[in-house]
């Protein structure tokens, strides 16, 4: 990458396409102080919230139910980008989507908040602790890079985003989207 | 005895913990208290003493209770491979 130049030999198919733009976004957004990460993004109000989530968090199934919902709109249900720029958080659209298979959604919006995600039977929302954010954000944090100097990069990136943004806790049921009234 | 950190890890100190990534591990520990500032010490090379001494200052403790503490989990650190004896 110093150099500025190489040759990728790759078998010509989307799946590897799509494997090399994921690695090539992920290693400069870690440089840039970013994070590509694991998670549902969607817009409110003119704001991007993030929902992280480990795999069977239901990050496609409140995806489903948001995009139902007039006003909202999903930036993606699988892969969303943060970039701090003038020193403020936004997130940016990506062609990296699960299970809705969008076209991916161009665009950069001001981050609003982050949202730890957990099943339950009904919606509720609440403060989180500084490690549990930390703990799921690097946990959801897309690296295939496995350096000292990338997870320097990362927990720096990390320390500031938990100082320039809201993370919070959501309960969220499958019932109904109207947890997105307490977004 | 002198210890250095592996050379791997990255850590870093937010909201008054030290957070230690090891990536080849994909695993993340948090100290707090006296662990973090021992790990801040060695991290910056000290010496044994000065890392009790400081423990003994800022958690109000005498210096044998400090040096105890450092020598318990500096075997806890070797134990767990997170640092090296120099």
């Amino acid at each position: 990458m110093g150099r500025r130049s190489g040759e990728l030999r790759a078998a010509p198919n989307e799946q590897c396409l799509d494997a090399f733009l994921r690695s090539l976004t992920s290693f400069f957004l870690n440089r840039a102080g970013g994070f590509m990460l694991h998670s549902a993004g969607l817009v409110k109000d003119g704001k991007a919230y993030i929902f992280l989530g480990k795999s069977g968090a239901g990050k496609s199934t409140l995806s489903k139910l948001a995009a139902s919902r007039p006003g909202v709109e999903l930036i993606s249900d699988e892969i969303n980008l943060l970039r701090r720029e003038k020193g403020r958080w936004r997130v940016h659209g990506s062609p990296f989507w699960g299970e809705m298979r969008a076209d991916g959604r161009p665009g950069s919006w001001p981050l609003g908040g982050i949202l730890l995600m957990s099943k339950f039977p009904e919606h509720r929302i609440k403060p989180c602790t500084v490690p549990e954010a930390l703990r799921l954000l690097l946990r959801c944090s897309v690296n295939f890079e496995a350096g000292p100097g990338t997870s320097e990069r990362a927990l720096s990136a990390a320390a500031a985003l938990l100082a320039g943004a809201e993370f919070r806790r959501l309960y969220f049921s499958k019932k109904d989207n109207s947890f997105l009234e307490l977004v | 005895m002198a210890y250095k950190i592996r050379k791997d890890l990255a850590y870093r100190r937010i909201a008054g913990e030290v957070y230690i990534v090891d990536a080849a591990k994909s695993e993340m520990r948090e100290l707090n208290g006296p662990a973090a500032l021992i790990w801040e010490g060695l991290a910056a090379g000290k010496k044994g003493e000065a890392i009790a001494s400081a423990i003994a200052e800022e958690f109000e403790t005498d210096a044998a209770t400090a040096r105890a503490d450092l020598a318990a989990f500096t075997e806890e650190l070797l134990a767990a491979r997170l640092i090296e004896k120099l």
